[in-house]
């Protein structure tokens, strides 16, 4: 019996010429193979006709932004890969570790008598900067936005330029403006330390 | 005796399926507090008399950034809803009007108390705007949003942790 992969090429169609006799030898005298073949042939055209060949994702602007910058903040997080080391045959195998820790032995005894190490900068972490700059994308014709980050308000702001005034007639609704008691459902609880 | 068992065997029923059922996606990670002000230059009367009058603190936070400068702010709503760990979320801070909305979504946590969230705001029921902030407690989103009697709109969405009394 061919593999899935090869039944399901056999069955689009996609299978060269030499493969799919093989497969057609085999499938003679699979009644239940052949029907859903004929059930693809049938299908695959209207299926042609009716969907386009490619097709633009929604808001592509906005989820090829956040692919760029995630590629970008991926690529800043790679460090530099460690060396390989060789394992060393023989008697070498042996005299590697111990001349190692003879050393280390050595660089203590020193590190002893000449006082404090100095701190190895290679041992401290990795700190990627957080990118807080967020892509904003209006999918209204006209509307525009900006953002900008405010250190005067401590706070990000958006401004949008072009957007339709709310009608005038709009009144606050009663109960959008109505003072909560003090145990209101918008209150707060924090969580246990 | 049977009476006894048979009660017993229910309520274990029962606790096993909720706990079978808890969904982790709907934990709720922090609180999302959408709130609408009317910034303007000229009477802040025409509010109406809805529109409640804004703490010093807000106003001056407000009025040192120079594109939401205005000269009197006033509150025209706001609501507190749940973040959930996965599951998007909706405020209604001009309830029960839907004339503004904002749709909200943990997207990443970028570090200890920095999140990105997908936030998103419908006007008169149109998706206006759609943006990934990376938003910290303590550090609100202020959207400049449409004009409305002789003032603008500005939308807050403010991120803190914990959860509302009741979601």
């Amino acid at each position: 019996m061919p593999d899935e992969e090869t039944l399901a090429r056999w069955v689009d169609d996609e299978l060269d010429a030499a493969s799919a006799s093989a497969v057609d030898a085999w499938a003679a005298a699979q009644p239940e193979w052949l029907a859903r073949r004929e059930q693809a042939r049938r299908l695959t055209p209207l299926l042609r006709a009716g969907l386009p060949a490619a097709e633009e994702p929604t808001y592509a602007d906005f989820f090829n932004a956040r692919i760029r910058r995630e590629i970008a903040r991926e690529a800043a997080q790679i460090a530099p890969a460690d060396p390989v080391l060789v394992p060393a045959a023989g008697i070498w195998r042996w005299f590697l570790p111990a001349t190692a820790v003879a050393g280390m032995a050595l660089c203590f005894w020193i590190g002893m008598r000449v006082g404090p190490s100095p701190v190895s900068s290679a041992a401290a972490p990795v700190v990627t900067p957080i990118n807080t700059v967020p892509v904003v994308y209006t999918p209204e014709k006209g509307v525009k936005a900006a953002y900008y980050s405010s250190s005067p308000a401590d706070a990000m702001v958006i401004v949008l330029d072009g957007v339709a005034a709310i009608p005038d007639s709009f009144e606050i609704p009663e109960t959008a403006a109505v003072d909560e008691p003090a145990d209101s459902t918008a209150g707060i609880l924090l969580p246990a330390p | 005796m049977k009476r006894r068992l048979m009660i017993l065997l229910i309520g274990l029923c029962g606790t096993g399926m909720a706990w079978a059922q808890k969904d982790p996606g709907r934990d709720t990670i922090g609180v999302v507090t959408v709130t609408v002000y009317y910034g303007t230059d000229g009477d802040p009367e025409v509010a109406g008399p809805r529109a409640k009058a804004v703490g010093d603190e807000i106003s001056t936070r407000l009025a040192r950034e120079k594109k939401l400068k205005f000269s009197r702010y006033l509150e025209m709503g706001s609501e507190a809803k749940p973040l959930f760990r996965s599951y998007e979320n909706w405020a209604q801070p001009l309830a029960p009007s839907d004339e503004i909305l904002l749709r909200f979504e943990a997207q990443s946590k970028l570090s200890k108390e920095v999140m990105r969230m997908d936030v998103e705001l419908w006007l008169s029921r149109k998706k206006i705007l759609k943006t990934d902030a990376a938003m910290k407690p303590g550090q609100p989103l202020l959207v400049l949003g449409p004009e409305w009697r002789g003032g603008r709109l500005i939308i807050s969405v403010e991120l803190a942790p914990g959860r509302p009394k009741n979601p």
